[in-house]
């Protein structure tokens, strides 16, 4: 019975029987999504931790603590939420194969991005607490140098993605990974701020 | 299935209940107990090894049988039964094991309930209403709970007639009984008299266990812990630090005395006596140690204003006599 | 009798043509992207470590044959014991499940020619030598002694130098062990082969998914406190220090969020290794596919909410006390399913006693044990009285040890013939059994009386009271130490001379026992083909399987040809 098998009909229950193997999938994106979901984690594991100091202790910040200046920091929020929306721009210029287009809304983002941690280097040059003043001051210059880190990564990437479109036909409609990539960053850094500012500077 | 095995597995059955049940009564995996409570300790991990022993039975049981049963032939090199599932015995041995946890979570928590009385050993004990209230409502559940309340001989739960604050440190316990002032490097207790101990510890984290009480608590700097308890036999015990504190945490332990009220009486005034000016008992004046610094801090979210500062009035004026 | 063996091409082809170039032993050595090479680099490197934290249990065990502290001394003893637990538990156990056989086995086992991100793959493994040389070095210098839970305040004043050391090692191997399970998860789900559904997958890849999810949420948070204690050790904050107004508990949590789940990380692998090592030995389909595929979700889900049963006597709070015993009990539920349903797979079939089967049925057996004492400990007033004691010391090992180090044999005498082409040797394979099973519930079991009696766990200097048990115990241990010899001696052996294995010596039906042994470099000749399921044992004729053999061998000297047709 055996015979009849031909091996094209070497058929039991289940079946491929197309060429896949030329080319090796691209599931980047979904990789840095999944990467993401850990940065996230990172986060949210130091909020928690903030959030149970801060509930654990009478006063919070404990009482000594300067009254921070919200002027500053509400500005440099205000810059980085808007590039958000900056670089989402991108998205659709190169999709249309508008290298030019690209260039401008990373170039833009890059530059909203460094006046940010600009921002955030002013205001630790200028506040009157340091590092080990109390619990509120550490966790303070951790959380935020924390996240300064991930913008001064954020910013590298999206230098990268400018650096690389310099090369003609490097990004096009159908290939711009880094693209993608730099913008859920950014995106990514954008959320994590805005959680931030309300638990460190709004509560 | 034929009747001759289903008389196998009903004998099968019996026995393994009656060795679960022998076993769970005869580990001698317990050392003598010693507070009130022990015995309900003791209750729930005998039914709890008795369950045990039982699943052990039966898994290795099976495991051994299959073994030798369905070990291969000789020459037989073909396939198994080729089945691969039952929904029936895959319900069944879901529900089973969720009820046994069921049972042991309720019956865990009645006896966390009794053992503890319901104080909050993270922070500050209950206000005696909320006890009273708790300890009334938990007996007047349901009649055929299998751990009959031990009647407490000391005061009620949450209203100890004892309180010893307790100090851990690289490497030794101190013991302040504050209604004397006293202080001692180990600690007598008279024999069932409810008593709490606020504990908390200088430097590191420590653990307070005396395992005839079978009772813990981690003893944690910059917070108290409290541990409430009728001890109920007379002796000496071990109080045994349980949480890593240093290379020498093995050797850090103390003597726990449960005396007649007599000689708890009368030991607490040798004490007081020798206690005395030139006694070197005492040196270890809390100025040296960083206790005072977080102390401060925490004090008022403890909402233990005062207990600690007047204890080392009476402990430092003591030390220098 | 097929029209494939009338292809008159067929007759030109040699058998020599057929065998497979083999992995030059050089490749092992250098930052190969191929998944078998970094599989093996994997389990290579763990193994080694694996000695070395052997060595230091040995020298803990040595210590406690007497109640003095006379072997290694107070202070160094409590750096063998930190560094013991961390190599195991970070060098060993999770990298070799995790990255070892993970890595080996998913592309092979979904039909898959590598991983997602090769590359990220290779710098994964390439972190884990320097953690390990960190705390190898941290050994040489001063060695971190706070455990390794490596409790503030404890930590913070137990020598500066090696518990940075510790942290940076940890943190490097986390970030390896993220990125390794970006890797899993991202293949699992994206890269199986056309026709694949999830439920067609082996079990193997369940549990991979299962431990992925819980590396992506868990270990990022491990990673967050260190970085807090690296503050408070280096900067002189005090997020975890009462001395400052912080608060040590906090950080008890986040290290539990993260080394709870690492312990289903580490049983996650070896449960779906069990899965498909019992049916193969048993000759029976696994039983009960389904719930051990959703078990295995189950136990990852129920397992990021049961952290602070490990805090019972932290001074945590009644409600979270209650909140956690409950939680905890009910992991229970879906780890018996899975228990049930292997004896199950086990009744009615033709058991062949490999070595294989030997350590797959002993973990069956040991790891049962350990998830009753488990029970014990999830209880809070059971638990207030073994916390911290030997009662603990003996659970884990009979889960991480009974339960994933036995695992993890019976993987490696499993795929040793998929991953090297030869066979191990049976005969020490049995003698190996015997000195593991014994030595272990010698050194193991009476660490449960122990516990119980009032013996608290981190200790070189005991009440002599407990001298009989513990130098029973450390005979076990040295039992243990010694049943590692026979294994070293077969896999050396066995991988330069062992017997020829062939494609499928076990007559295996999953996907990876379809190509050569050793594979080729994208796995599978042509395209992998789903014959059968990888559990229909008792379904097909031997003919049949036979026959699918042969279409096998054929089409791959086809897809050779092909291959090889440009060139000539």
């Amino acid at each position: 019975m055996q015979g009849s098998l031909a091996p094209d009909t070497l058929v039991v229950g289940h079946i491929q029987a197309n060429a896949a193997h030329a080319e090796h999938p691209d599931h980047r994106v979904f990789g840095i999504l999944v990467f993401l979901v850990a940065e996230a984690c990172l986060f949210l594991g130091l909020f928690i931790a903030y959030l149970a100091f801060s509930l654990n202790s009478p006063v919070w910040p404990p009482e000594g603590t300067p009254e921070r200046e919200l002027l500053l920091p509400g500005i440099n929020t205000l810059i980085l939420i808007s590039s958000s929306f900056v670089i989402h721009k991108a998205e659709p210029a190169i999709k249309a194969n508008n290298v030019k287009g690209l260039r401008l809304w990373f170039a833009l983002t890059a530059l909203m991005g460094a006046i940010f941690l600009a921002g955030q280097i002013y205001e630790y040059s200028n506040l009157e607490f340091g590092l080990t003043t109390n619990l509120f001051a550490s966790t303070f210059y951790v959380l935020t140098g924390f996240h300064g880190l991930h913008v001064a990564a954020g910013l590298l990437f999206i230098l990268a993605v400018l650096w690389r479109s310099l090369k003609p036909g490097h990004y096009s409609a159908q290939h711009h990974f880094g693209v993608e990539a730099a913008e859920l960053y950014w995106h990514f850094v954008d959320g994590v701020w805005i959680v931030l500012f309300v638990l460190l500077y709004l509560l | 299935m034929s009747a001759l095995n289903n008389i196998i597995l009903v004998a099968i059955g019996i026995l393994l209940t009656i060795a679960s049940i022998w076993y769970g009564q005869n580990h001698h995996l317990l050392p003598a107990s010693a507070a009130d409570s022990a015995p309900l300790f003791d209750s729930l991990f005998n039914s709890t090894i008795t369950i045990a022993t039982g699943i052990f039975l039966i898994v290795q049981g099976v495991l051994i049988y299959s073994a030798i049963r369905y070990r291969k032939r000789r020459g037989d090199e073909g396939d198994g039964d080729p089945n691969h599932g039952n929904v029936l015995l895959e319900i069944v041995w879901t529900a089973v094991p969720a009820v046994i946890i069921l049972w042991l979570g309720v019956a865990s928590l009645d006896v966390y309930q009794a053992i503890n009385g319901g104080v909050d050993v993270g922070g500050h004990a209950h206000s005696g209403m909320a006890m009273a209230m708790e300890a009334s409502s938990y007996e007047a559940e349901d009649p055929s709970y299998a751990y009959t309340p031990v009647v407490v001989s000391g005061g009620e739960v949450g209203q100890p007639d004892l309180v010893v604050q307790v100090q851990g440190m690289q490497y030794a316990w101190v013991f302040t009984y504050p209604e004397s002032g006293l202080v001692a490097s180990e600690l007598h207790l008279p024999l069932n008299k409810r008593v709490r101990l606020d504990m908390t510890a200088l430097d590191v984290n420590h653990a307070f266990w005396v395992p005839q009480f079978r009772l813990k608590q981690d003893v944690i700097p910059g917070r108290e812990t409290h541990l409430e308890f009728v001890p109920s036999e007379l002796g000496e015990y071990p109080i045994v630090c349980a949480e890593l504190c240093g290379p020498y945490h093995g050797v850090m332990g103390g003597q726990l005395f449960v005396d007649t009220p007599e000689a708890f009486a009368s030991w607490q005034e040798e004490q007081i006596l020798a206690a005395r000016p030139d006694s070197n008992a005492l040196a270890l004046a809390p100025e040296t140690q960083p206790e005072s610094a977080f102390a401060k801090a925490q004090r008022h979210r403890l909402g233990i204003p005062d207990d600690v500062h007047t204890l080392h009035r009476q402990f430092g004026s003591q030390s220098s006599g | 009798m097929t029209q494939l063996q009338e292809n008159p091409n067929l007759a030109s082809i040699s058998p020599a043509k057929i065998e497979l170039p083999s992995e030059p032993w050089w490749r092992f050595f250098t930052f190969s992207t191929d998944h078998k090479v970094i599989g093996i680099q994997y389990l290579v490197t763990t193994f080694f470590f694996y000695l070395v934290g052997g060595a230091l249990a040995t020298a803990v065990r040595a210590e406690l044959a007497t109640p003095e502290a006379d072997f290694l001394g107070f202070e160094r003893y409590n750096g063998a014991f930190t560094v013991h637990a961390t190599i195991m538990i970070f060098l060993w156990i999770v990298p070799a499940l995790v990255g070892g056989f993970g890595n080996y086995l998913v592309p092979l086992m979904i039909g898959a020619r590598d991983m997602a991100f090769p590359k990220l793959n290779a710098v994964a493994f390439w972190m884990i030598p320097p953690t390990g040389i960190l705390l190898l070095v941290s050994l040489l210098t001063e060695a971190p002694a706070a455990g390794w839970t490596s409790y503030p305040p404890l930590s913070l004043i137990s020598g500066k130098v090696g518990e940075e050391l510790w942290i940076l090692s940890i943190l490097l191997g986390g970030t390896s062990s993220i990125l390794a399970g970006v890797n899993f998860f991202v293949t699992i789900l994206k890269m199986r082969m056309p026709g694949m559904k999830l439920e067609d997958m082996p079990l193997f890849c369940w549990a991979m998914i299962a431990t992925s999810v819980l590396t992506i949420i868990a270990t990022p948070v491990l990673a967050g406190a260190l970085i807090l204690l690296s503050f408070d050790l280096l900067a002189g904050t005090a997020f975890f220090n009462p001395t400052g107004g912080g608060d040590p508990v906090v950080y008890q949590h986040m290290f539990w969020f993260y080394s709870h789940p690492a312990v289903y990380i580490m049983i996650l692998p070896v449960f779906g290794m069990i899965s498909e090592i019992l049916p193969v030995h048993a000759r029976k389909p696994i039983f009960a596919y389904k719930a051990i595929a959703y078990s295995s979700l189950a136990i990852c889900f129920l397992g990021l909410i049961v952290w602070a049963h490990h805090m019972f006597t932290s001074g945590t709070p009644d409600w979270m006390r209650v909140f956690f015993m409950i939680a905890t009990m009910a992991i229970a539920v879906p780890t018996g399913i899975k228990v049930f349903s292997w004896l199950a797979t086990l009744w009615g079939g033709k058991i062949r006693f490999t070595s294989a089967m030997l350590f797959g049925m002993g973990f069956v057996s040991m790891f049962v044990v350990g998830g009753l004492s488990g029970i014990i400990l999830s209880s809070v007033p059971l638990d207030i009285h073994v916390h911290d004691t030997y009662f603990v010391v003996a659970h884990l090992h009979y889960v991480l040890f009974g339960g994933s180090v036995f695992g993890i044999y019976a993987g490696l005498y499993h795929w040793f013939p998929k991953m090297t082409g030869r066979m191990m040797n049976e005969f020490w394979g049995r003698i190996h059994f015997v000195l593991t099973f014994v030595g272990f519930n010698i050194c193991f079991l009476p660490m449960h009386k122990l516990g119980l009696m009032g013996m608290p766990r981190r200790v070189a200097q005991y009440d002599p009271q407990f001298a009989d048990l513990n130098w029973i115990s450390s005979v076990g241990a040295f039992i243990l130490a010694i049943s590692t010899l026979p294994f070293l001696f077969n896999a050396i052996y066995s991988w330069v001379a062992g017997r020829k294995a062939g494609d499928n010596p076990w007559e295996a039906l999953s996907l990876e026992w379809t190509t050569t042994s050793p594979p080729p470099h994208q796995n599978f000749y042509g395209d992998p083909i789903l014959l059968t399921g990888p559990y229909d044992y008792g379904t097909h004729s031997k003919e049949t399987l036979d026959y699918f053999a042969s279409q096998l061998k054929t089409l791959r000297e086809l897809a050779l040809m092909d291959t090889e047709a440009p060139h000539s």
